[in-house]
């Protein structure tokens, strides 16, 4: 079972997120804020992280930054409502950069395929 | 003999004294004189005249009457009293008190001795000073009339009451060339010209005299001696005498026939400065040089213009630095030029009216002398050639005889020819075209035809009218020049508003842009809760539920307003297109492809006619599958059901065209001018981005996008985008 941190302010769409990621059989813890976010990282050690930008308090391109300071390794999803922060360099240190939709395809579809990406590299390096 | 004498003269004495009493005889003077000029007795009158006369009787007359020294030069002398018996004087005496002379009328008696011999004189004296004056004034009046009559420059005569000529003054002869004698007393219808005669100008003049008492400045003609015909100014009045009754006339003429031949040159002048206007107003309003040229040389050849017979016009080639023949006008020979002149002479009534008609015909009866200026091609560098030189001092030249007058030592070879051979002239006038910034030519002209000279005022007249040439040809360059700036800033001008019109548009959608992002962010997360939340509501419902279909809806209805979304955020912030070559063939199979069911679902036919067999374009594939899927839509929408919608491409030199016509009903052209404007719409759904975002590609695809419509019979969108040119292999 994987550890997906859902990194997003707005209370209902922390419920959609969880229960469609929940359905991929992984473990979604939800942060409601960058502070937030941070702390249950250190703990949770996450699989992945999904990102908003658009929060109160610390925004989702400072968080990552902490985020990837803390473990460099950890893929991170971002995950907004706004396409032109793509073209942000900081974005660029995300592993995607998605555009939100109410239709989750597109998420679910990234989430597997980083996970599987990060399965077989681990695998790889044990193998080492 | 002395007691006799004294005898006599006593008794003469007594008589006048008892006569004097007996006779009041003032104002005569009235005096006895002895043959020694002594005064003897005087009459009273005379006494109380001249003072103490009395005292003094015995001394000479002209001592005591004059105070004179001598005997009066002007009196009678003995002699002459002897001869005649009685003598009668007027003496003029300068009296010393007065300035004016005094006249005195004297009437002198011999006194006569028994032997007949004149021993004195016994003297009647009269003052007739006032009338003498008044007589010698008339005298010196008549004088004065008759030196003025004959030194008169006029013919003054008078005529008696039958028009014989009484009289004949100094002018009169000079201008008639008759001598008084020749012509006193011939009727005065000797002076008149035949054809007057025969109209009887006298009739009329006697008329018009017994009307009015006088005829004054009436010009007519008159005939010398030698039959010789001049104008003369006349004027004649009626002579009446101290009764009143017409005794005859006077006449006087003048001769205006030098007056009559300036008034015809100023008359000509006049003349030839209204064609000069003329042609000013024709060469002015044209800008077409060729036409300016025909025109200058009608004008030089015409006969409402200078009447010269021929010319010729070079004009200064600057690229090749000759002066070249250009054109000519001028019959071939003399049959030829009597019919042009003929025609010309008989059609036309202004000279615009020549110049209009006239046209200089290269081929037809123009073509010997085009022929004959072509072969001038003279080289700028001959300074010492006629026509260069005239060109260059500006300066006309008169060539006669082969040879030109002011500056004989020129040149006038050209070629192997002389420029008298090929003109077929020996007499000639060379005259420049020249501006303030350029010479510009030479006119060459001549009366090859009719041998007339070639005088100094034909010379003025073509100088003035190559200057006004000169003037137009300089106009008409300077206004080709500014119409090619005019051109060319009026393209700047399109391009800059072509851009500032680009730029405004950039610049209102990036303000409607900022706000339409804002706006569409706060909408998306609450579409992406409600519509997610939707979709996973369906998922949690058992299979049988009847709600999966409203749930189903909501979800459609939210992915329709987030591809809203998507559009908005597009022309917000466009993306940078990623450029490749592609084949819009396969990118409009695609749309179709995407579009078929729909399309089919509305009973929409589609004719494909790709005429363009190469239609790739430097273009990102997505955006323009984006921009042909919007046009796509916007076709079906326009049509509804039945219809059919052609898409078309065509090859265009260095562009695809592409064509997609509809059968709907059209755009009314108050929305075809807003069709672009992002968020306009007629729809009732829809963002109105759709061709604001269709142009927006097409654009930066460095193509152009125009929508035609006709009401009731549909719209056709025509695309062109810049073509990929295949390189030939080598």
């Amino acid at each position: 079972m994987k550890k997906i941190l859902l990194v997003e302010d707005e209370p209902a769409q922390q419920l959609l997120y969880r229960e469609e990621l929940s359905a991929l059989g992984d473990q979604v813890p939800v942060a409601e804020s960058g502070e937030k976010a941070l702390q249950l990282a250190s703990k949770d050690k996450p699989d992945l992280i999904i990102l908003d930008i658009m929060m109160p308090g610390m925004d989702g391109l400072e968080t990552m930054r902490e985020l990837l300071s803390q473990n460099p390794k950890v893929p991170v999803i971002i995950n907004t409502a706004y396409s032109h922060f793509k073209e942000h360099f900081m974005s660029w240190a995300a592993e995607e950069y998605l555009v939100k939709s109410s239709d989750l395809t597109e998420l679910k579809e990234a989430v597997k395929q980083i996970l599987e990406k990060k399965k077989k590299r681990v695998a790889a390096e044990r193998k080492k | 003999m002395m007691v006799s004498q004294r005898q006599i003269f006593s008794e003469v004495i007594d008589i006048l004294n008892k006569f004097d009493s007996l006779f009041r005889s003032d104002p005569i003077y009235l005096f006895l004189v002895d043959k020694d000029d002594r005064i003897l007795w005087a009459n009273r009158y005379l006494l109380t005249q001249i003072p103490h006369l009395n005292d003094r009787l015995g001394e000479f007359c002209y001592k005591l009457l004059w105070s004179e020294s001598d005997k009066c030069p002007d009196c009678y002398s003995w002699e002459e009293l002897e001869a005649g018996g009685v003598c009668r004087r007027v003496l003029k005496k300068q009296s010393a008190d007065s300035s004016s002379p005094r006249y005195l009328e004297l009437l002198a008696l011999p006194v006569m001795s028994d032997q007949r011999e004149v021993v004195g004189s016994l003297n009647f004296a009269l003052d007739i000073t006032d009338s003498e004056v008044a007589r010698h004034s008339l005298q010196e009046k008549e004088q004065l009339f008759r030196s003025i009559i004959d030194s008169s420059a006029e013919a003054i005569f008078f005529l008696d009451s039958d028009d014989r000529i009484l009289s004949w003054n100094a002018g009169a002869e000079r201008l008639f060339g008759y001598a008084p004698e020749e012509i006193i007393g011939k009727p005065v219808t000797v002076l008149l010209p035949e054809d007057l005669k025969e109209l009887d100008e006298p009739a009329l003049l006697r008329e018009r005299l017994h009307q009015d008492g006088f005829v004054q400045k009436y010009e007519t003609r008159r005939v010398d001696k030698w039959g010789r015909e001049f104008f003369v100014d006349l004027t004649r009045t009626l002579v009446r005498n101290e009764a009143g009754e017409v005794v005859g006339s006077s006449v006087i003429l003048k001769d205006i026939t030098d007056q009559k031949k300036l008034e015809e040159e100023l008359r000509n002048n006049l003349l030839g400065l209204t064609k000069l206007n003329e042609l000013n107003e024709i060469l002015h309003s044209t800008y077409d040089l060729e036409e300016i040229f025909q025109a200058v040389l009608i004008a030089i050849t015409a006969g409402e213009g200078l009447r010269f017979n021929r010319a010729f016009l070079c004009l200064v080639d600057e690229e090749r630095a000759v002066l070249k023949g250009h054109l000519a006008i001028g019959p071939a020979d003399k049959n030829e030029a009597g019919q042009l002149w003929r025609e010309l002479e008989h059609s036309f009534g202004t000279f615009r009216d020549i110049v209009e008609f006239y046209r200089i015909n290269l081929t037809g009866a123009d073509a010997a002398v085009n022929r004959k200026v072509q072969r001038i091609v003279v080289p700028l560098k001959q300074k010492q050639h006629l026509l260069v030189y005239s060109l260059h001092h500006h300066q006309p030249l008169l060539v006669k005889q082969g040879r030109c007058v002011e500056e004989p030592a020129l040149s006038l070879q050209v070629d192997t020819q002389n420029l008298c051979e090929i003109l077929g002239g020996q007499n000639f006038v060379v005259v420049p075209l020249f501006s303030l910034r350029s010479d510009l030519g030479v006119v060459i002209a001549d009366n090859a035809i009719t041998g007339r000279e070639i005088n100094e005022n034909d010379i003025s007249n073509l100088k003035l009218l190559a200057h006004q040439t000169s003037l137009a040809i300089e106009n008409v360059r300077l206004y080709n020049r500014l119409e090619e700036r005019l051109r060319e800033l009026e393209k700047a001008y399109q391009k800059l508003e072509e851009n500032t019109r680009k730029l405004v548009r950039v610049e209102r959608l990036a303000a409607i842009g900022e706000m339409a992002a804002r706006v569409a962010h706060e909408i998306r997360n609450p579409l992406v809760s409600i519509g997610g939340l939707a979709r996973l509501l369906e998922k949690k419902l058992p299979a049988d539920s009847p709600l999966h279909e409203y749930l189903e809806l909501i979800s459609e209805q939210i992915s329709q307003l987030e591809n809203i979304l998507d559009n908005i955020l597009n022309i917000a912030r466009p993306k940078k297109p990623q450029m490749k070559a592609v084949n819009l063939h396969e990118v409009f199979h695609q749309v179709l492809l995407v579009m078929d069911r729909a399309l089919q679902s509305h009973n929409i036919r589609v004719r494909v006619k790709f005429d363009c067999p190469s239609s790739l374009v430097l273009g990102d594939e997505k955006l323009l599958h984006q921009a042909f899927l919007n046009l796509v839509q916007n076709s079906l929408e326009a049509i509804g059901e039945n219809g059919e919608l052609t898409v078309e491409t065509r090859c265009q030199d260095d562009q695809v065209e592409i064509l997609l016509h509809d059968t709907g009903p059209g755009i009314p052209s108050e929305v075809l001018e807003r069709v672009y404007e992002p968020f306009f719409t007629t729809k009732s759904h829809g963002t109105g981005l759709g061709l604001a975002i269709v142009r927006e590609i097409i654009e930066n695809h460095r193509g152009t996008i125009q929508l035609s419509s006709v009401p009731q019979q549909g719209t056709t969108v025509r695309i062109l985008l810049p073509a990929i040119k295949k390189r030939k292999k080598k």
